[in-house]
């Protein structure tokens, strides 16, 4: 069922004004005033998105606004309408809703800083970007919502551009999804090219007309532009460098949001994903192997926002997993969860920060626990939530992912899975025993650290709230509510019959699983009956390989950018220099010439203007009586 | 004797605006070049006043009375332009004006 | 028979009227103190701009009502032209900003500036608007007389007045030719009103016959002083000595507002008065249009001043425009042709200010208008240099900016009228236009600055130049609406 509205176009439209308006009026008028434009557009956003979803899950029913036609020229025809259908709505609620909490935690984290006009003209920003993004409806407008959320993604992350580091790493990021995006715009081609259209609808229902090497293809490509922006393997590396943006957009940005623009993206595309099993497989390898080695990664850092980076980067693999062994339901529910406790684990690190003067390096931290008490048991949550700790809400959503890659005939990866999340439980608690337990590694009568201000400690508990309590969205397993929400969505995917001894063994294995990552980061960091130097020492290369994140960031700086560089150099110099200068070959020459000839007619006389007039008079009448109306017709 | 018909004022015009045209094309002074093109816009009022009265209209007249100011107004600003050419470079003569070119 | 006195539709002229009184208010406060004048000018255009954009929306533009008797009538052309007038003459206020602050001379009235840019601007609303010959010429008169006074407004500068004299002379020249075929219209068709003159032309002409000598000279006249009027090959040759003679902020508004004028006149007489003959200049354009474009973009690849650079592209992009006129048939191609034109015109407004502008932001801050200028501004000033290259690539046709969208419509107009090589020459001239846009772009990014830099705060300005990159960005997004509302008209011709 399909119903037309004309109140949808407000979720996009709230966030989209205020940001214009406090770009134009910040500056001068608006000033330390920004939130008060800011922070009510994206509720009223939200609060509409609450009201999308109920009318879309209560009533089964999908919601449909036409806006006005992009481009109309010919056979070329881009509609520009927002959809919202189950999975559309899930999506805004998590976007609109964790937006919300980061806008109001932003007012008290950016409060001194000097471009806190311009912070609360580009977060909005974002915001609509993605809105529309999940809202779109034909693979163009997602194109260009994709690069938009990424443009915001630089703008943020080079929030602070005077900072060197944190221009390198907008540079970064942008060079890394250029490289994604590009194959993800060959996917978008090839999908237009073999089927002449590119909205949705008409794309699934014409899928199987394509040869499956055609789908593969498509497939494979569109999920380029996947692991370019949700950080997958080899793509990855942009994230960590990622967070030297401001922390609420670390939060919200490169955890909870867009970073699962290509999770969302991959399910939204799911039938071209489904008429193609090697390109599920591509997908599921990838999703597994990223999710392993970035915790490995992750338990080697000492930087506590690069932890959780690497941590966003892993969970985003299990997605990703999800994905490619057909639990498509599971892969949304963790994207879901993932959202709340990854929001909340960083705010919290950013409160650390706030509390630390800027520290982030979790060697001179320890003992918070006792000055920052509601930090502490909101990141501890958002912790344990992410280690998989029953009942927490990462338990649920990964086991079920787990479950479904055993059943979807993928039980390697789902021990891959296994494994991974020992790493998981080891590196937050790890977070956790460095930096609130044991004694301060600091000077406590030269910093005082404290819990934050009310409106960062407010979305803080709301936060630890949700990643305590969302995972109970999805119990029981297999028949929760987000099962049924979302159910109508995928209804051409096959479900696996999952055993009840299955997912109950399952279950104990990912606990105790979890149980004994904390066990050792408890020995290791509290107890101190593992000495992790001497671990480190013992594993050597392995350990040396993980901490440097697996060389891939030295593999490109050899491998690509070196070369790159000097290409573009030898390009610049023989392009530039040697055609457009100096005009060395055939036909450039001829131009160049023609062009110093031509350029002597003008010979600043005002008499040899007026006779070109005259002259030019003549002509037409010769022309006119040469060829007569028969000219080009 | 014939009697006068709007060929009449048409051959006029043409040849008044033809005078003026070569004018234009041929004279240095600027002040020169600008009464031929006065000369041609009159041709054009003469062209207009002569289908009016062959057309029995006064559409003609009121657009030859448009046409006066419009010159009028050309002529002020042109006017002004020349002056502050001649505060400047001390010239009239538009063939000296070639700083710009090419 | 007693005397009946009827009003004109007032709320009709809103738009056009808003811009007067604005022009009335300047001259007003500039004559009472010029102090006050020198503070609130600059504000003052832009509300009184501003304003008369909103109250565009005021006018029901779908009923082409007329007043005046049937010499104004407010359609859906005269809407879009009014847009594109005020989105232009704000643009360029914004880009006078700096200028107005620094450049003019003490005593020089910056509210006289503005009167006269405002003036151009409502005659280039009205030229939209006219429904007879006579109003067609005084609209396009006042947006051409008050830029002569523009272009010399930096006196104390003799290329300034050169530029002017040659501009005013040319002009004056072109226009009595103009008004010549006007006359010669007038005498064949017994009418001045637009409509009139087409129906009359529909029972004279044959198709298919060839056309009486008589018609055939008004239409070279018409051709030809409408042809200066948007700068067309060969009646140019003004364009490149005024646009580097004008001040910086002068050249981005002639740059645009006359052309929309001179464009917005070709259409008004061509297109719907001598709709009838459009077989014949519909060839005229196509061959106009072909040399045009290749004139205007091998010459600028010779400049090495900016400023005269974009006076050569300009011609190139006129010859664009003219092609898409010259797709016109009668009928639905007709409607693509003619807005193809008005959108083209719509994102040229953008781009070309905005990069006229830019070279305004370097003269504020001590540097020259040559490529030399340019040289290393990446690493100097990277917003800006951020900002030119948009505009650069923009004009280049490069997807997915503004300009790309502009090109794309006018060659499938093109493709639609069947006139195919006319397309293949745009295509190819966009490449060749590439060698002088790209050149900037290395010149920013690939060489060392030289030149002396003086930092200096033009807020209103960088406000001007953020606007028009945002939208040569973004505006592509929205561009079926625009050419829709631009191809809203030609159905209401009749």
């Amino acid at each position: 069922m399909e119903r037309t509205v004309d109140w949808l176009v407000v979720i996009p439209l709230a966030p989209l004004l205020a940001a214009v308006i406090n770009f134009l009026f910040g500056k001068w008028w608006i000033r330390h005033r920004a939130h008060w434009i800011a922070v009510p557009a994206v509720g009223v956003s939200f609060l509409t998105s609450i009201v999308a979803a109920w009318t879309v899950l209560s009533r089964h029913e999908r919601l449909h606004q036409p806006l006005y036609t992009w481009i109309r020229a010919g056979e070329f025809h881009v509609p520009v309408e927002l959809v919202a259908d189950q999975l559309t709505v899930v999506m805004l609620l998590v976007v609109t809703g964790v937006s919300f909490l980061v806008h109001v935690y932003s007012i008290g984290y950016m409060h001194h800083d000097p471009g806190y006009y311009r912070f609360f003209a580009w977060l909005p920003l974002f915001v609509f970007s993605m809105v529309m993004l999940v809202l779109a409806n034909n693979f163009l407008v997602l194109f260009v919502f994709w690069e938009a959320v990424g443009l915001c993604s630089y703008l943020l992350i080079g929030f602070w551009f005077r900072r060197r580091s944190a221009a390198e790493a907008a540079k970064k990021a942008f060079v890394v999804n250029r490289i994604g995006d590009f194959g993800f715009a060959l996917g978008i081609m090839l999908l237009f090219t073999s089927l002449r259209t590119l909205d949705y609808h008409a794309v699934f229902e014409a899928i199987p007309q394509l040869s499956s090497g055609t789908v593969t293809a498509i497939a494979l490509l569109l999920f380029t532009g996947a692991i370019g922006k949700s950080a997958q393997l080899p793509l990855f590396v942009w994230l960590p460098d990622a967070m030297e943006g401001p922390t609420p957009v670390s939060a919200l940005i490169h955890a909870a949001t867009m970073v699962t623009a290509g999770i969302f993206m991959v399910a939204r595309a799911h039938p071209i994903f489904l008429a193609s099993p090697i390109a599920l497989w591509v997908v599921a390898v990838i999703g597994a192997l990223t999710a392993f080695v970035a915790a490995t990664i992750a338990t080697t850092q000492f930087d506590i926002k690069r932890v959780v980076a690497y941590s966003t980067v892993s969970q985003l693999g299990y997605m990703a997993l999800a994905l490619g062994v057909g639990a498509w339901i599971p892969a949304m529910f963790h994207l879901l969860t993932h959202a709340f406790f990854k929001a909340l684990l960083f705010l919290g690190s950013g409160a650390v920060m706030h509390a630390m003067h800027d520290e982030l390096d979790m060697r001179r931290m320890g003992g918070l626990k006792r000055w920052m008490p509601l930090t502490y048991w909101t990141f501890v949550i958002g912790a344990a939530a992410n280690a998989g700790i029953v009942p927490l809400a990462g338990f649920w959503s990964k086991d079920e992912i787990l479950v479904g890659a055993w059943v979807g005939g993928a039980p390697l990866l789902a021990l891959v899975g296994l494994v991974a999340a020992f790493f998981t439980a080891l590196y937050m608690f790890r977070a956790v025993f460095l930096t609130f337990h044991g004694q301060p590694r600091f000077d406590p009568h030269e910093l005082h650290p404290h819990d934050p201000p009310a409106t960062m400690a407010v979305p803080l508990v709301i936060l630890a709230i949700g990643a305590a309590v969302t995972g109970f969205l999805g119990v029981p397993p297999e028949t929760g509510w987000i099962h049924h929400a979302l159910e109508p969505v995928f209804e051409s995917a096959t479900h696996h019959k999952v055993s009840l001894s299955l997912t109950l063994g399952m279950a104990l294995a990912s606990t105790l699983v979890a149980l004994a990552g904390l066990w050792t980061a408890h020995a290791a960091y509290v107890r101190g009956t593992i000495s992790p130097a001497a671990v480190a020492e013992r594993l050597g290369p392995l350990y040396r390989l993980a901490a440097n994140g697996w060389y891939f960031d030295v593999f490109y700086q050899r491998s690509v950018v070196r070369p790159l560089d000097a290409a573009a150099n030898w390009l610049w110099r023989t392009v530039d220099v040697g055609i457009i200068d100096g005009a060395v070959n055939g036909s450039a020459r001829i131009v160049a010439l023609t062009a110093q000839m031509w350029r002597r007619l003008q010979t600043g006389l005002v008499a040899n203007y007026a006779l070109a007039i005259a002259l030019g008079t003549v002509l037409l009448v010769g022309i006119y009586l040469a060829f007569g109306s028969t000219l080009f017709r | 004797m014939t009697e006068l018909s709007a060929t009449h004022f048409l051959l006029l015009s043409a040849a008044l605006f033809i005078i003026g045209m070569v004018g234009v094309l041929t004279r240095r002074n600027i002040l020169v070049i600008f009464m031929c093109i006065e000369l041609m816009l009159n041709a054009v009022n003469v062209s207009l006043i002569g289908f009016a009265w062959e057309l029995h209209q006064l559409t003609g007249q009121v657009f030859a009375l448009f046409v006066i100011a419009i010159a009028a107004a050309e002529a002020v600003v042109g006017l002004g332009i020349v002056m502050a050419l001649t505060r400047r470079a001390d010239t009239v003569d538009i063939d000296e004006l070639r700083q710009l070119r090419e | 028979m007693p005397l009946r006195l009827v009003a004109p539709e007032w709320s009709l002229l809103v738009p056009p009227l808003i811009v007067l009184g604005t022009i009335v208010l300047l001259l007003a406060i500039d004559a009472v103190s010029e102090r006050a004048a020198r503070k609130t000018a600059l504000p003052l255009a832009l509300v009184g701009q501003l304003l008369a954009l909103v109250s565009l929306a005021t006018v029901d533009w779908g009923q082409g009502a007329t007043t005046f008797g049937v010499s104004y009538r407010a359609d859906w052309f005269a809407l879009v032209v009014s847009l594109i007038a005020l989105v232009s003459g704000i643009l360029s206020v914004l880009v006078s900003a700096g200028y107005t602050e620094s450049g003019l001379e003490p005593g020089v009235g910056l509210a006289e500036y503005l009167a006269l840019l405002l003036f151009s601007v409502f005659g280039t609303m009205v030229v939209g608007a006219a429904g007879d010959l006579i109003v067609l010429l005084l609209g396009l008169e006042m947006s051409a007389v008050a830029v002569y006074a523009l272009t010399a407004f930096a006196r104390r500068r003799l290329t300034s007045v050169e530029g002017a004299l040659k501009y005013f002379l040319l002009g004056a020249f072109a226009s009595a030719i103009l008004i010549y075929g006007m006359a010669w219209v007038y005498g064949l068709t017994g009418s001045i009103v637009l409509s009139d003159i087409a129906h009359t032309l529909r029972t004279v002409v044959t198709p298919g016959q060839p056309l009486d000598p008589a018609l055939l000279l008004a239409l070279l006249l018409l051709a030809v002083g409408l042809g200066f009027k948007i700068a067309a090959v060969p009646f140019h040759m003004w364009t490149p000595d005024a646009y580097q003679g004008a001040p910086t902020p002068v050249s981005a508004y002639m740059s645009v507002v006359p052309k929309v004028a001179g464009f917005a006149a070709v259409a008004r007489v061509l297109v719907q008065a001598l709709q009838p003959l459009s077989d014949q200049w519909a060839g005229l354009l196509g061959i106009l249009a072909l040399i045009t474009m290749v004139y205007g973009n091998v010459v600028a690849i010779a400049q090495r001043d900016l400023k005269r650079m974009l006076g050569y592209s300009a011609i190139g992009h006129t010859g664009y425009m003219l092609a898409g006129l010259a797709a016109f048939t009668n009928g639905l191609a007709g409607d693509r042709s003619v807005g193809s034109v008005l959108f083209y015109l719509f994102a040229y407004a953008f781009m070309n200010i905005g990069a006229f502008g830019v070279i305004a932001w370097l003269q504020e801050r001590g540097l020259g208008t040559t490529l030399d200028d340019v040289a290393g501004l990446a690493g100097r000033a990277p917003l800006a240099a951020l900002t030119m290259a948009i505009f650069m690539l923009s004009l280049m046709g490069m997807p997915p900016l503004l300009g790309f969208y502009a090109k794309y419509y006018v060659i499938l107009a093109l493709i639609e009228a069947g006139q195919l090589w006319l397309a293949v020459a745009i295509v190819v001239m966009s490449a060749v236009s590439a060698f002088f846009y790209l050149r900037v772009v290395t010149q920013m990014y690939f060489q060392e600055p030289g030149g002396t830099w003086r930092p200096v705060r033009t807020p209103l300005l960088g406000l001007g130049l953020t606007l028009m990159a945002v939208a040569t960005l973004a505006l592509g997004l929205v561009s079926g609406p625009i050419l829709e509302l631009a191809q809203h008209w030609p159905a209401a011709l009749t």
